[in-house]
């Protein structure tokens, strides 16, 4: 189906692969409707695009590649909201903020997007007890995984 | 707000099966331990205000640039 959207355009997207996120996001309760964008161009970095809100994208990663020893304590309810049993089942990313000083970015480690993409449920939880970050800086993490020596960033900025 | 004053080892119950108890004071840190069911969501309040708005933020994220910074060098 075609998808109006404020930063892709019109996009063409998989009905199957829409996600429901019940509770919505913090901040946006009541957007329940949301697709995954995926660009090899950009990745490590995906898109969460409302489908109730055009102008509503997300930036988000799959924090492991950057941080390998991320360990997020998920609370038990969230299993039963997301209909799985185990924890490996679930699509971990976290919420990306690109400023234009783009070296500054940073995601939000004590608050995970968790997928269960075999129901297409999703939702953001906060953690319980944890020390993890909101604004965890991620560039030269994201410089790393990429193999990137000298970065050309910085290029009409 | 309802304001209550409790001493160490006191508590306050919430609706009919939440129960917040003060099990320690240190100076101006004060441990709380709450029994809730394990539905009831339970977190660091800032922690909600602050994934607001860095879910604000993100929304707003710069696109330009991703390309470069993703770039592979060669």
């Amino acid at each position: 189906m075609q998808l109006a959207t404020t930063r892709f355009g019109n996009i063409e997207i998989d009905e199957q692969k829409i996600l429901h996120f019940n509770q919505g996001l913090p901040g946006w309760e009541s957007e329940k409707r949301f697709i995954l964008i995926s660009n090899e161009e950009t990745e490590p970095f995906h898109w969460l695009q409302s489908l109730d809100g055009a102008s509503l994208a997300l930036a988000v990663i799959n924090p492991y590649f950057l941080f390998p020893d991320y360990c997020p304590a998920v609370p038990e309810r969230v299993f039963n909201e997301l209909n799985v049993h185990d924890e490996n089942d679930l699509l971990l990313l976290t919420v990306v903020v690109i400023p234009q000083d783009f070296e500054n970015m940073t995601t939000n480690l004590a608050a995970p997007i968790l997928i269960n993409a075999q129901k297409n449920l999703g939702l953001q939880v906060i953690l319980e007890n944890t020390e993890y970050s909101l604004r965890c800086p991620i560039y030269e993490a994201v410089r790393s995984l990429v193999g990137g020596g000298t970065a050309h960033a910085g290029v009409d900025a | 707000m309802l304001v209550l004053t409790r001493k160490l080892g006191q508590s306050i119950t919430l609706g009919d099966d939440i129960q917040v108890t003060v099990l320690a004071v240190e100076g101006d840190r004060v441990s709380l331990g709450v029994e809730a069911p394990r539905a009831v969501r339970i977190f660091r309040s800032e922690l909600l205000a602050g994934t607001k708005e860095v879910n604000r933020e993100a929304a707003s994220s710069a696109m330009i640039h991703l390309k470069e910074i993703t770039k592979k060098d060669l």
